[in-house]
């Protein structure tokens, strides 16, 4: 083994110098190493998402300055400060959540929704948000769902929560078809009757793992 | 494979529930026990080794889920695949986005590592498994020099006794203490590692060395590296901050206290501190000080005064109301103002025993724990004595002085440690 005159230790490996002191060792006979050397890899962000963020920050500040010179037609660069936002709101989500695709989609349908309704209040609520864009986008959440446990062969207790979840937020429509929010109906009833054929399926097939699921996350 | 079992599931118990709130890159909460063999390590011996100890060992099968109010232990379906190592000690094991089991078993050379998240066991628990583990990779590969005996692993636990949460057991609503006067506790300072590695340097010393050094200051080995480790932290302390303590956490295994044989948490853990400011540096002045402080802490009665000071939080029922992602952020703050109280840690897992037939396959047995600080652990086997220092830091000064006030004193000390600097190397 190699040896540290200065600490009078000896050292295992593989070493030219001291791991205390880093000074020269003594003594030409090495050992093994104790652990595997494990280069850095000093992983890098995608270079992709860095141009975006790069591009993003580039369009939004000129925006807003071309915006504040030629003031005329009105505050559009908020638009696309929202835009931008938004887009970056939902990426930042499906990265964050990317190991969990049930968990994903249900995030995605979030956001989504709360983004399009700020969008829709922003623009002079036309109510576009509620009559089309929610109804479709909890359908998509609700097909791609059932779609994807089946391909990838996922256990139904990983993405059980995720399925009730959006069958409950599928059926928010009735609220607003009771108080008259809506002006086209048809999106929002396919997507009450998606979502009470899947809440059903659920508790009619899976009702024991409904509940047992149900006691895990709700125990106190 | 799909079964139509319904999954098993468990709370965490509570020296578990903040692990998961307090979990980062860097700081895993993972711990390692290996230990070293003569001969090279047989992947397919192990992993048969493995599926024997996962039997015993149900509450290794879990992942940690969320719920609406606390985290919980939900079996899964995954089967614990041995590897041979090519992660940097101590890895993440809990993701909340990328469930996997709570610990990994690894192989490199001659040496089997186990690593397990801390939230499922603590030092003594997990060393229950790996035991088992090295028991039946031994029984299993070297059963014709065995034929002729029948060794037998000195753990007797049940599965329910190995599942136990002890904390739920020993819990009365007693008296809780006081609260502990702040401190300010000198804080190690200096660049990191890059990509949030450590450091792994380990002292090998001959416990029939070191034991006479120990019996000459008349003390416990615990008191007298404690000491050592203090006054080695004291000489890196800029003039300006000597007002400051050193302080040193020291995780105490409650199953010494209360009967238990759990495999799961049961730890507690005591502050002991030293002022050079007022003080001596000389270290036999610091080991009669310590001495005291250990004395008055190491107690039944503090101890289960402590047990009772966490349970009573998590019996209190308007805390149990509050949502888990609130529970969170208050863990997290309490673990920030936590880490500020002490300055290193040093944890003394004590004598690894094993059953005679066995022991002479094993060369030795270590263990370290991840850190964003500087930590000690420390642990024998037969007439090794090994002092595992993990650091976050590129500094060894500590370590260094820590070995050189051992090796001044004529005990022999043998240096492994992990590669952090491609420079030091042939």
């Amino acid at each position: 083994m190699k040896y540290c005159n200065n600490c009078n230790v000896e050292v295992v490996g593989k070493r030219k110098l001291c791991p205390l002191c880093q000074g020269y060792l003594s003594g030409i006979k090495t050992s093994e190493e104790v652990f595997p050397r494990i280069s850095f890899v000093y992983k890098e962000h995608s270079k992709f998402l860095k141009i975006m963020l790069l591009l993003s920050i580039i369009i939004a500040s000129v925006s807003v300055a071309i915006n504040i010179l030629l003031p005329q037609r009105g505050a559009w660069s908020i638009f696309i400060l929202g835009g931008l936002g938004s887009v970056w709101a939902s990426i930042a989500t499906a990265i964050n959540k990317r190991k969990n695709i049930p968990k994903n989609i249900i995030y995605q349908v979030m956001t989504i929704s709360v983004l399009v309704i700020i969008w829709d209040i922003l623009m002079g609520w036309k109510g576009w948000s509620i009559n089309y864009v929610i109804p479709l986008v909890c359908v998509f959440a609700m097909i791609s769902m059932a779609t994807i446990s089946k391909v990838m062969k996922l256990h139904i207790e990983d993405y059980i929560l995720y399925i009730i979840i959006d069958g409950l937020f599928g059926i928010v429509p009735v609220i607003f078809i009771i108080l008259g929010f809506l002006e086209v109906l048809y999106p929002s009833l396919i997507c009450i009757v998606t979502s009470i054929i899947s809440l059903s399926t659920i508790i009619i097939f899976e009702d024991k793992r409904l509940i047992a699921e149900i006691k895990r996350r709700l125990h106190m | 494979m799909k079964s139509n079992k319904i999954s098993e599931w468990s709370r965490l118990d509570n020296a578990a529930k903040i692990f998961p709130a307090n979990s980062k890159k860097s700081d895993t909460k993972v711990f390692r026990f290996a230990c070293e063999l003569f001969d090279t390590v047989d992947k397919q011996v192990l992993q048969q080794a493995l599926n024997n100890t996962i039997e015993a060992f149900p509450l290794y099968r879990s992942v940690i889920k969320s719920g609406l109010f606390w985290y919980y232990f939900e079996k899964s379906r995954f089967e614990p695949v041995v590897t041979e190592e090519n992660l940097p000690p101590c890895s993440t094991l809990y993701d909340k986005n990328n469930k996997t089991l709570l610990f990994r078993v690894m192989y490199y050379r001659k040496r089997i590592s186990f690593e397990v998240y801390h939230a499922l066991a603590d030092g003594a628990g997990a060393l229950q498994f790996f035991k088992t583990l090295i028991f039946h990779y031994i029984t299993i590969k070297y059963k014709y020099a065995l034929k002729d005996k029948s060794p037998v692993l000195d753990i007797e636990a049940s599965k329910t006794q190995k599942m136990d949460d002890s904390f739920q057991k020993y819990y009365r609503d007693t008296g809780i203490l006081q609260k502990r006067k702040s401190i300010k506790a000198f804080k190690i300072k200096g660049p990191k590692i890059p990509e949030y590695r450590m450091s792994i340097i380990e002292g090998v010393i001959p416990v029939d060395k070191i034991l006479p050094k120990v019996k000459e200051y008349n003390t416990s080995l615990t008191v007298f590296l404690a000491a050592i480790l203090m006054c080695s932290i004291n000489e890196e302390i800029p003039l300006r901050l000597k007002k400051r303590l050193v302080v040193l956490s020291i995780p105490v295994n409650l199953r010494n206290y209360f009967h238990s044989q759990t495999a799961r948490n049961f730890f507690g853990v005591i502050n002991v501190d030293y002022d050079f400011s007022k003080g001596s540096a000389e270290l036999r002045e610091v080991i009669e000080a310590l001495k005291i402080k250990f004395k008055e802490n190491l107690t039944p009665e503090v101890m289960e005064k402590r047990i009772n000071k966490l349970a009573s939080l998590e019996h209190n029922l308007i805390l149990r109301m509050i949502p888990l992602s609130i529970k969170d952020l208050v863990l997290k703050i309490a673990n920030s103002i936590v880490d500020r109280s002490y300055t290193s840690t040093l944890s003394n897992v004590g004598v690894i025993n094993m059953p005679s037939d066995i022991k002479p396959f094993i060369y030795s047995f270590d263990i370290f724990v991840s850190t964003n600080k500087l930590q000690a652990c420390v642990c024998s086997f037969e007439n090794q004595l090994r002092i595992s220092f993990t650091s976050a830091f590129v500094s060894r000064e500590i370590q260094r002085r820590f070995f050189k006030t051992l090796t001044d004193m004529g005990i022999p000390v043998v240096i492994e440690s992990n590669v952090v600097d491609e420079q030091e190397v042939l």
